[in-house]
């Protein structure tokens, strides 16, 4: 395992001049793993439609990904890119693992590749749920990135399977009848785990070690590695300029997306959020400088306090109790 | 100068705002009594990428946006040239851009006559304390001020718009539109467009009047995906089903859109899914069940450039074969295709009635031009629209219940239909199966029980056809020398290109499948010339009608990808070097 302040230093293979969002999770979390995947050995990466393809792919723009003018010298930082259809993203991953097998196997390729699939939430949770358990039961060694900003961005930010509960989406807007949207998310950390992955892990880059630790320890996985990545949307979730990284810290200490790491037959490692409620922020601290969440909790004018709004404490208290039944199944794996 | 229409073009990036000051004074137009049409162009990024929102305003209705822009105001030059391919400037075009601007004029922003007018856009509003977010509203004021239009119809476009906000947001929005207001000291030399009757129209989307045309043509299920460019039809039906008892389920993917489309309409209720081309071929073997179990539904496609993904964002006609086509085995269907904004209220009208009442999948062919463009309209009448009701069992004297009776075969006047029972009506206990089956819906694999059933679904089509051969439209004069025949968004552009062509008539049909082949046959009679105009690499239409022997090799195929909506310099063109 590299050093990080070593990997700190690399030239990160994720260029500048993507039309992702300023302030997008999305860039930072490509930066981050742009410099610990550059590691001597080329990556081959299949994205399936989400913000990181379309906004990062894009002609005539200058291309991250480090293609483009700033392509390295050196071929191992260069990247082979496949964008593939929306719906399956490992399992035109898998498939370029196994061809990289085969022609490893026969002496063609002398040096290990690394193979990677990217997906938003509505990639991989809805639409593409399917490529993503059969490839993990099928122990695909890939490492699968899963974005998780709870909407479909580029469709218009409507709901997605992993929406929080109350969250106000294209498709589940709040108004007087409906509080947003109020179906449970999918328990997709619980899925990847039963289905069988390596290592099933949800990360963000707001915590910098423990995200290069866990992707490192993916990338050296035998089986598939399954990493979701909280991605704060600030376009979709509507929250002020320079607030991304906080709002990804305080998503995990709410618990609306605990740090989790579990490798395949160890138990499962909880990290930055307490079990116990009395202990966590509150979640209206998480909730409250999104508008996505502004029919339940407002800025309290004299206080400066976030509170829920009177009338909206059922729906609040719904959204605590999922969390906490959420947090109790995932120390359950511990 | 006595003009009866306005073109405008709004270039920038994200963050200036160009399609809400657009839609505000598309907003004010409806106020004023004036006609309008607004169409938005942008990349796949979200936030950041250019974009640019062109509208026309008229005296009379107007479905096209005008080639030639009369006024343009640009946020920064460097934003351009993701549209030198789609604005043309007049001849003698205001363009309004900042003040600071440094760079070079782009070729694409220069004309004959040009005005520059700049601005201080960023200086106005730091003047005022403005944030950044009022630019949009300011640039509103301006342009209302350059259009010489009444600043009351703007203070009253953004009370409305902003009137679930508090007061101070009111109040600042007001100021802001104040200052851009005066910041023209006087109205720039453009004609005057005076409202024929000063009446409050209404500003709509091709995707907002599906879905609630649909509604209004007894829709009250929809399950759907989101798809550039379809989405809005779900967005907006999610308000609307509610209010009327429907229901309303976003799925997991189009498989299992149209697979709980079929659920409900099961149900008796009738339902319906909308989509874009990758999502159609997700939906392609349900489609086929629809057919095989004669289950109503209705699928709407926005026709997005393919194949793949494509260009999400931009219209192309080429979904049209897989509408006719796709799937396997012989899958009668209907297909149907609204030209523009409003005739989308009776597309869904004409969709409803034909999946009811023939009980089959009834595709509707959209695209991202008329999905998404915003126009003004005039009232729409419901009465005269085809309204079908699905045939439900009422009995049969005793003799028991047969989903797919062919008990009147050798009847005439028997269209193919056999009455469904909604599940639960007593003594109508039947299996229905995508497998092949009798008449009791019990599964069958008799060769023979296959093709009296084949006959018994097509026999509905040949019906159909009857009834919908009047499904058409021509413009211009029916004895011109030149006959062209288009269809979707492309025809909106051939029907105002043929106001000035007359030598020129424009059939358009409403239906594509089953084709009004006589109306054809008789329309292309007599012609000296005839082309057929679309927007796919192929030339799908041009081979579906010579497939159905309605066209010979004399008749023109014009054709090209779509991305770009063809403007009349380019038709100029097109006709000139004639077809293949
Ligand atoms: C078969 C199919 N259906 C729908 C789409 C449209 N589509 C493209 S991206 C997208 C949503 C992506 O959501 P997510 O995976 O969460 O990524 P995000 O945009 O949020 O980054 C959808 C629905 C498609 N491309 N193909
Ligand atoms: S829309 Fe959201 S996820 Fe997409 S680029 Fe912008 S901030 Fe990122």
């Amino acid at each position: 395992m590299a050093k990080i302040i070593d990997i700190i230093q690399r030239e990160s293979c994720f260029q500048p001049g993507s039309t992702l969002c300023a302030g997008c999770m999305e860039s930072i979390a490509f930066q981050n793993i742009g410099k610990i995947t550059d590691n001597g050995k080329k990556t081959i990466f299949g994205l399936g439609t989400f913000c990181g393809e379309v906004s990062t792919l894009q002609f005539p723009n200058p291309v991250a990904w480090g293609r483009g003018e700033s392509t390295p010298e050196d071929w191992t930082k260069s990247f082979g890119i496949l964008h593939h259809v929306f719906e399956s993203a490992p399992t035109i991953t898998e498939a370029i693992r196994d061809t990289v097998d085969v022609l490893s196997s026969v002496g063609a390729i002398k040096s290990d590749i690394q193979t990677i699939s990217m997906s938003g939430d509505g990639g991989a949770l809805a639409i593409g749920l399917r490529s993503l358990l059969h490839t993990i039961n099928r122990q695909a060694r890939i490492v699968s990135f899963v974005l998780v900003n709870e909407v479909f961005a580029n469709t218009g930010f409507q709901y997605s399977p992993s929406a929080s509960l109350g969250s106000d989406t294209s498709t589940t807007p709040a108004t007087e009848l409906h509080p947003g949207n109020m179906q449970p998310p999918l328990d997709y950390l619980g899925l990847a785990v039963n289905a069988g992955a390596g290592l099933v892990a949800q990360v963000s880059p707001a915590f910098p070690k423990y995200f290069l630790k866990v992707v490192e320890t993916a990338l050296e996985c035998k089986g598939t590695a399954v990493i979701f990545i909280p991605s704060p949307c600030i376009t979709g979730w509507k929250f002020a300029d320079g607030e991304t990284v906080e709002l990804a810290r305080l998503s995990c200490e709410t618990g609306f997306f605990p740090c989790f790491l579990k490798k395949k037959g160890q138990p499962a490692e909880i990290k930055f959020v307490e079990r116990d409620a009395a202990k966590r922020p509150p979640v209206e601290h998480f909730m409250g400088p999104q508008q996505r969440f502004q029919h339940l909790v407002r800025k309290n004018k004299e206080t400066g306090q976030f509170e829920v709004r009177p009338g909206k404490e059922a729906v609040v208290e719904e959204i605590r109790t999922w969390i906490q039944t959420k947090l109790d199944a995932l120390y359950r794996m511990a | 100068m006595t003009r009866n229409q306005l073109h405008l073009a709004l270039i920038g990036s994200g963050g200036d705002g160009v399609v809400a000051s657009a839609t505000m004074i598309m907003q004010t137009a409806a106020r004023m009594g004036l006609y309008g049409i607004m169409t938005q162009s942008y990349g796949p990024q979200i936030r950041g990428g250019e974009s640019a929102a062109y509208v026309s305003v008229s005296t009379d209705p107007i479905a096209v946006v005008g080639d030639h822009k009369d006024l343009v105001v640009c946020f920064r030059f460097s934003d351009v040239n993701p549209f030198r391919q789609e604005v043309a400037m007049a001849a003698d075009v205001t363009l309004l851009h900042p003040k600071e601007e440094q760079a070079d004029l782009p070729e694409v922003l220069k004309a004959k006559n040009l005005r520059r007018i700049p601005v201080p856009f960023q200086e106005l509003l730091a003047a005022e304390g403005l944030p950044e977010i009022a630019k949009n509203v300011m640039v509103f004021g301006i342009i209302l001020q350059a259009l010489g239009w009444q600043k009351k119809y703007g203070e009253d476009c953004i009370k409305d718009i902003f009137s679930r906000k508090s007061d101070a947001v009111i109040s600042a929005n007001l100021r802001a539109f104040d200052i851009g207001y005066h910041h023209l000291k006087e109205k720039i030399s453009l004609p005057t467009l005076s409202p024929k009757q000063v009446v409050k129209r209404e500003l709509i989307s091709g995707n907002e009047l599906c879905a609630r045309s649909a509604v209004d043509a007894g829709c009250r299920f929809f399950a759907g995906y989101p798809i550039t460019p379809s989405s809005e039809i779900m967005e907006t039906i999610y308000d609307l089903l509610p209010k009327v008892g429907g229901k309303l389920l976003q799925a997991e993917d189009e498989i299992a859109a149209i697979g709980m489309v079929l659920g409900a309409s099961f149900g008796g209720v009738p339902a319906m899914t909308a989509t874009s081309g990758p999502g159609l071929s997700l939906m392609t073997e349900m489609m086929g069940i629809s057919s095989m179990t004669e289950i109503p539904a209705v699928i709407v496609d926005c026709q997005r450039v393919g194949p793949s993904t494509g260009i999400p964002s931009r219209a192309e006609q080429s979904d049209l074969w897989h509408a006719l086509y796709a799937g396997h085995g012989d899958a009668p269907r209907a297909v149907l295709a609204p030209m523009d904004v409003p005739s989308c209220h009776r597309t869904m009208f004409q969709a409803f009635h034909l999946a009811e009442t023939y009980q089959l999948p009834v595709l509707v062919l959209s695209d991202a031009i008329i999905a998404q463009s915003q126009q003004i309209i005039d009232n729409l009448e419901t009465t005269g629209l085809p309204q079908g009701k699905r045939q439900t069992f009422q009995g049969n004297g005793g003799s028991p219940y047969l989903r797919f009776s062919l008990a009147h075969t050798n009847d005439p006047g028997w269209n193919g239909v056999s009455p469904i029972a909604l599940p639960g009506t007593p003594g109508t206990m039947h299996t229905i199966a995508g497998i092949e089956h009798n008449e009791m819906g019990k599964i069958s694999s008799d060769a023979k029980q296959h093709e009296i059933m084949n006959r018994k679904r097509f026999r509905k089509l040949d019906y159909l056809a009857e009834e919908t051969a009047s499904w058409f439209h021509i413009f211009g004069n029916p004895t011109a020398k030149h006959r062209v025949v288009a269809w979707g968004s492309v025809a909106s552009v051939l029907e105002r290109y043929v106001t000035t062509h007359k030598d020129m008539a424009l059939f358009v049909p409403e239906i594509l499948s089953p084709f009004p082949i006589a109306a054809l046959q008789d329309f292309l009679a007599g012609a000296r010339r005839s082309s057929i105009v679309e927007q796919n690499f192929q030339g799908q239409l041009y081979h579906y009608l010579r497939s159905l022997g309605t066209i010979d090799g004399k008749t023109e195929k014009i054709c090209r990808s779509g991305g770009l909506a063809f403007s009349n310099d380019e038709l100029d063109r097109l006709f000139q070097e004639g077809g293949a």
